[in-house]
């Protein structure tokens, strides 16, 4: 039986919570330092992807668009595109440009790819050192973890392509991050942390930790603030391993070991003890390097807040809605726990979905609704299900995106023995406020 | 727009009707800053609680509207839910009509609304679907009335234009339709249209009006019921709120309806006091007109005496705005009103009207700077040593990013600046914002930066 089949006997969806693909490129590219995403689509298509990273990150977000008119829609938009990257190109100078392309432009067929490459040829060269792209990513397919994942296997794809992926001398204490997008800019920071306590370089990408984080250095801008600076990556290609976290990295970190041969390690999830573990483990191998007494500490900590906690999540059924890799690495933490049951909606396919333990639907809401009648003691998930959790009485935790009206999001920390005891004491306080609501 | 499809470029009650057309520019790359015509109408004719909004198109279509408004617990709260086609490659390739008809059946037998809006997409369109005939369809299977909104993203350069479709689909298709319980009937019964501010502003201008003996029959479209805006025809006066967008809907009301209409804003005293005159004028009943002004005076004298320490503090302070839309002019009078020089405006998107009332209001010295962008704007707080920005949704990061005092006057905040409790809230507002210790601190360098 497969478990994990898109409820077929809806014609339609309701309460969607899958967030476009788009979003996650745009979200992806803010980790690049001096980027700026150009959306090819209808007005409203980068109105909604803008807004919505704006109010999850309460951050400004460098984006900017290629209007569709009428017009373009008959005689073909080749021309509006590339007055697009010009301007963008005469105003701000960005070091990537990627021009997105969404279900309306791919519906009408136009040719991104070669409209970027008649601008670079009409420019005669002047981009510079900037790197320009394009990338078709409608939203009638995937969603914001494929939408992350793609632009940035597009990213990495154009540098191995630029370097020439010629054999060069690797470097041992020099490691690639490949952080997933179900990671808040306060979990990179975190990992990079703690990858360099073992003294080794980190080079990350998308780097979301110095970017859409809360830093007012530069002022206002029209570009990208922060991320990892594009001429950086070109050293990615001697490191001495590439670490992804989320399965949906995999690609990209795949690409990488087969222009450069170098080895590279995907953890599924580093949320909870065992995962935290292997994580330090990998290290400890890779630099010969000992853990610190931090982190010794971090673990003893970890381990007596989940002594304290055991009784607060004893026996207690979570339903969760959230991007495959996020749900992957919360069932891992939460089996862990010992919660009665962990039941999850997807709001698209992945491999990942078949090793959760409870199994995974790929739905909306509604689906979420029938798991919380069947009944559940807290409903973890995006700011789309408040609503759905308040009207079944069921306690609420936000998690993944977007979260809306609350604050701190971006710098909330779930992974390595810290975070795993900061969403220990997050969860295991919504249940045990849930508790008390009860008994009340 | 192929010219003679609708008549939403000619309204005979704008002002930029008697001048030459210009028709639509080819909008120019870059600009973020416009609406989508789809969101519009979205967000026009989700209000009306009770109805069931489907939205006929990819997923990223209804994104931005729905899952962040509060719940309307007052006409039950279906419109808080997203209902989507979410049309896939394949529903492309074959065409999404039988898909569309399934889920309006689903929603009809699942939740059984009074009534359904279908939007069109710019997909939908692109696909050529018969919109019309299927809503014709599934109204005479599930016998509730279907309705077609047409206003795909690619039609036209604005939010604004959404609203007015929206508009459109109303008077077609809803107003007219109702009839009211007989108990029901009231003397001075009154439509708000264009009232968008959301479920917290809208209670407090029907509480306002309703303390003067006037009824809000209808609002087009705050927090409502399907029902209760199907009867809008039945009321005496139509009051079009601050903004334009459907000042057509109006006026074909007062044609076919012959219910007269007038412009009218609560935001500041002399707002409020404007708009009771002409109420009273339209309903010409000499004891209503009474009690409206013993009502005002009451108010304004209480705003008196419980504003005066703060007018003194706010006296003399400068402000520049920085907004979308019609809060270009809404906040000026009771910025005005509270003791602030305005130096200088920044107006994206203003129809004429508005750019008139600008000019109608506004005191000596400042500028108004048409198609501002975000460096004219800091240039020009700068140099008129402004103390304060007041800032919209989309502007909130260019002060924020610069460390300027701001006060966001987006629609999401939960504090209502209409009416005169209004008035109270924002002076607050205002002296707050001024006073935060933050704006201090935020300046201050780091001990290490010498």
């Amino acid at each position: 039986m497969n478990r994990h089949r898109e409820n077929i006997n809806k014609p339609l969806s309701v309460n969607p919570f899958r967030v476009s693909q788009a979003v996650g490129g745009v979200l992806a590219l803010q980790g690049f330092f001096r980027s700026l995403p150009i959306i090819y689509g209808a007005h409203g298509c980068v109105e909604a992807v803008s807004g919505l990273l704006s109010q999850h990150y309460r951050e400004p977000v460098a984006l900017q668009n290629v209007t569709v008119h009428d017009s373009n829609l008959i005689f073909g938009g080749s021309e509006s595109a590339q007055d697009a990257l010009e301007l963008a190109m005469s105003r701000y100078m960005p070091d990537l440009i990627v021009l997105i392309g969404t279900s309306l432009t791919e519906m009408v067929g136009e040719d991104l790819e070669n409209d970027v490459k008649l601008f670079i040829e009409k420019s005669g060269g002047t981009s510079g050192g900037s790197l320009i792209l394009s990338l078709q990513m409608p939203d009638y397919e995937g969603s914001l973890e494929t939408g992350y994942a793609r632009m940035t296997e597009r990213v990495v794809e154009a540098v191995i392509a630029r370097s020439g992926g010629t054999a060069r001398k690797k470097r041992r204490n020099r490691i690639n991050l490949l952080a997933g997008p179900h990671l808040t800019p306060g979990d990179v920071m975190e990992l990079k942390e703690i990858i360099s306590s073992f003294g080794l370089e980190i080079i990350t990408l998308p780097d979301l930790s110095s970017s859409l984080c809360g830093h007012l250095l530069i002022g206002n801008t029209k570009l990208s603030r922060g991320g990892v600076p594009l001429d950086y990556l070109d050293k990615m290609m001697t490191s001495s391993c590439t670490i992804a976290v989320g399965g949906s990295m995999e690609a990209a970190a795949r690409r990488i070991e087969q222009a450069s041969g170098i080895p590279c390690r995907v953890f599924p999830s580093l949320t909870g003890l065992q995962a935290s573990d292997d994580f330090f483990d990998f290290l400890r191998k890779q630099s010969r390097t000992e853990v610190q007494v931090k982190y010794r500490w971090q673990r003893q900590i970890l381990l007596d807040g989940m002594l304290d906690a055991q009784a607060a999540y004893r026996g207690k059924r979570i339903i969760a809605a959230l991007e495959p890799d996020h749900l992957l690495g919360l069932s891992e933490w939460l089996g862990e726990i010992g919660v009665k049951s962990f039941r999850a909606v997807a709001p698209s396919a992945s491999p990942v979905l078949e090793s959760i333990k409870g199994g995974a639907l790929i739905g909306d809401l509604e689906d979420m609704d029938r798991l919380a009648e069947d009944g559940a003691d807290l409903w973890i998930g995006s700011s789309y299900g408040e609503q759905g959790a308040l009207r079944k009485g069921i306690a609420f935790e936000p998690m993944g995106f977007p979260v809306l009206g609350r604050l701190g999001t971006s710098l909330t920390v779930s992974v390595g023995y810290r975070g795993t005891t900061e969403i220990l004491g997050r969860i295991g306080n919504a249940l045990l406020g849930a508790e008390r609501g009860v008994r009340k | 727009m192929p010219k003679g499809k609708n008549n939403l470029f000619v309204e005979p009650d704008c002002e930029h009707n008697g001048q030459n057309k210009k028709g639509c520019a080819r909008p120019k790359p870059g600009e973020v800053s416009r609406g989508c015509p789809f969101a519009g109408s979205l967000a026009a004719l989700m209000p009306i609680a009770d109805a069931a909004h489907l939205v006929h198109g990819t997923a990223g279509c209804l994104e931005s509207g729905w899952g962040k408004s509060e719940s309307r617990t007052d006409f039950g709260n279906l419109s808080g839910y997203g209902f989507s086609t979410q049309l896939n490659d394949q529903d492309m390739a074959m065409g999404g009509e039988s898909k569309l008809l399934h889920s309006i059946g689903y929603i009809a037998e699942s939740y059984r609304p009074p009534a359904i809006f279908v939007y069109a997409t710019c997909i939908t369109v692109l696909s050529m679907e018969d919109l019309d005939s299927i809503c014709e369809e599934a109204e005479e299977i599930w016998g509730i009335p279907v309705i077609p909104v047409h206003s795909p993203g690619f039609s036209g350069s604005s939010s604004n234009m959404g609203r007015r479709l929206a508009g459109e689909a109303l008077m077609d298709r809803v107003i007219g339709k109702g009839t009211l319980k007989q108990d029901k009937a009231a003397e001075f019964d009154i439509n708000l249209i264009g009232e968008y501010n959301g479920a917290e502003e809208g209670r407090i201008i029907e509480t306002l009006l309703s303390k003067a003996g006037i009824r809000v029959l209808a609002k087009i479209t705050g927090e409502s019921g399907y029902g209760e805006v199907s009867c809008a025809h039945l009321a005496k006066v139509n009051m079009v709120v601050c903004s334009r967008s459907m000042i057509t809907l109006a006026r074909k009301m007062k044609d076919k309806y012959d219910i007269p209409y007038f412009e009218g804003s609560f935001y500041g005293e002399r707002e409020i006091r404007f708009t009771m005159r002409q109420i009273a004028f339209h309903f010409g009943d000499a004891e209503l007109d009474k009690r409206l002004h013993r009502y005002m005076r009451k108010e304004e004298e209480r705003l008196r005496s419980e504003l005066a320490s703060i007018r003194k503090a706010l006296k003399g302070k400068v402000a520049v705005l920085y907004t979308d839309g019609m809060e270009s002019w809404t906040y000026l009078t009771m910025l005005q009103e509270l003791g602030f020089k305005v130096a200088a405006i920044g107006t994206n998107r203003n129809a004429q009207e508005d750019m008139s009332r600008i000019r109608e209001r506004v005191n000596e010295g400042a500028v108004i700077i048409n198609d501002c962008d975000d460096g004219q704007i800091l240039q020009t707080f700068r140099e008129r040593k402004a103390d304060l920005m007041i800032v919209s949704g989309r502007n909130e990061f260019v002060p924020l990013k610069e460390k300027i005092p701001f006060l966001s006057v987006a629609r999401n905040r939960h504090v209502s600046y209409a009416g005169y409790a209004g008035v109270r809230n924002f002076a607050h507002d205002l002296l707050g914002t001024l006073e935060q210790p933050v704006w201090k601190i935020s300046g201050k360098s780091a001990p290490w930066e010498g």
